[in-house]
């Protein structure tokens, strides 16, 4: 996993949904929708926040498939559509 | 001798108190900074309402109704919904879901406005036992909402909104309707809400869980509103809905709203306290908010108004300090089978 990118992705969760990774009760993989740290309204905010930060554009093959909903995917799937752009 | 700490943004009013907030050397907060990084709110606001009025365009004329309007009877919902059909002309069918703490005065208004609009009107009332029992659980259980709900409204009003939410969803299915309206205003809600297409397949997975949960610890009759069954999806083909908060692309002091909807025959509640037009629980969710959190519920949306020049600062400062007195408020703690000691 890219670091650099994943602490910049967390930074974000963290500050603007106010929880923490701990690395016990919330981990890179925890899905975040079945822990309630986020909800619809985060989700639009969360997707807001990628497009932006790293000029992105999610489809919606993206947005179905599930895979936004731990760090660890998030991450992932940044990662592919920078790794696509290049 | 050191400095006085600072207590509000010397812009915004939003308090010290407020999570994740930081101030620099003049006092100003971190939400006002980055506001200033961001594009004019001006263009912003053009553009969203340009993509609005493409959904709009794009939705006409579809289903039975065009627009699935959640109609509050408070003021800013009065003036969406004198929006989309004066100046949209959507075939709009109002829903008002009657929480049991609806004023008198709201609900008069809802007949007259509707009236006054030739709208569609339906007046929906959940069982009062499933929203006491929803309404004390929002207090009492842990974890119903993110811990970042905390930022945008009280306990009381988040699981409100959600069951709102989703039963215009499911009216907007039942009604194939492709068009959903609310009247949420800037610091309410993301300002992407201004257009959002909800795909409702994507939803069920941001929404299962939290589904699960309101089951859980409001009990079974929570189905009812949370669940949207297969059949009732299937009504919408392309498993979309679109969302629109037409106020999130206009800039509208208070007293124009009021000015307009008076026209309407709209008159103000009084018994609501300062920051509902229509709810009478209002006052109780933002006095726990305060006693729980330190801050006032309302003041990201007052602090995002007075940061765009909406509302002024020492109107801003009066209302996000002035807390509701617990005292005054037994009637509906005991409605919703809450005490002093459970928050
Ligand atoms: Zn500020």
């Amino acid at each position: 996993m890219n670091t650099d990118l994943s602490f910049k992705i967390a930074d974000f969760m963290q500050k603007q949904f106010l929880f923490t990774f701990d690395g016990r009760t919330v981990t890179a993989e925890t899905n975040l929708f079945e822990s309630g740290h986020l909800d619809s309204f985060g989700f639009v905010e969360l997707v807001t926040f990628l497009e932006q930060e790293f000029a992105i554009k999610l489809s919606d093959d993206d947005l179905l498939s599930n895979r936004l909903n731990s760090l660890a995917s998030v991450t992932a799937v940044v990662e592919e559509k920078l790794s696509r752009v290049r | 001798m050191s400095a006085e700490p600072i207590s509000h943004c010397t812009r915004c009013v939003l308090p010290s108190t407020f999570p994740g907030i930081a101030f620099d050397s003049s006092g100003l907060c971190s939400f006002c900074q980055a506001a200033e990084q961001e594009a004019p709110v001006a263009t912003a606001r053009q553009q969203l309402r340009t993509r609005m009025e493409e959904a709009i365009e794009s939705s006409r004329g579809q289903g039975e109704y065009d627009c699935i309007v959640a109609f509050s009877g408070g003021k800013d919902s009065t003036y969406t919904l004198q929006q989309l059909v004066r100046t949209y002309h959507l075939r709009c069918l109002a829903v008002t879901v009657d929480n049991g703490f609806v004023a008198e005065q709201a609900r008069e208004n809802c007949y007259t406005v509707t009236a006054a609009l030739g709208v569609d009107f339906l007046f929906f009332r959940p069982a009062p036992d499933f929203m006491a029992q929803m309404y004390r659980n929002s207090v009492v259980a842990g974890g119903v909402q993110s811990p970042a709900s905390i930022k945008r409204a009280s306990a009381l009003c988040n699981s409100c909104i959600s069951l709102i939410n989703n039963l215009m969803v499911k009216f907007a299915l039942q009604h194939e309707a492709p068009l959903i309206a609310g009247g949420y205003i800037g610091g309410q809600v993301p300002k992407d809400m201004a257009v959002l297409d909800l795909n409702l397949i994507q939803q069920e997975w941001i929404r299962a869980p939290q589904r699960d949960r309101y089951t859980q610890l409001f009990g079974p009759a929570a189905g009812q509103f949370f669940f949207i069954r297969q059949s009732l999806l299937q009504k919408q083909p392309s498993g979309r809905v679109t969302v629109i908060n037409p106020m999130l692309t206009v800039a509208l002091r208070e007293s124009e709203i009021l000015a307009s909807i008076q026209a309407l025959g709209w008159q103000p509640a009084r018994d609501t306290g300062r920051h509902s037009s229509n709810c009478r629980l209002n006052d109780l969710g933002i006095a726990i908010h305060y006693r729980q959190h330190g801050f006032h519920p309302y003041v990201m949306e007052v602090a995002e108004q007075v940061r765009y020049g909406l509302m002024d600062r020492a109107e801003a400062l009066a209302k996000v300090q002035e807390i509701p007195d617990l005292a005054g408020l037994s009637p509906q703690m005991e409605r919703i089978g809450i005490g002093l000691a459970d928050f």
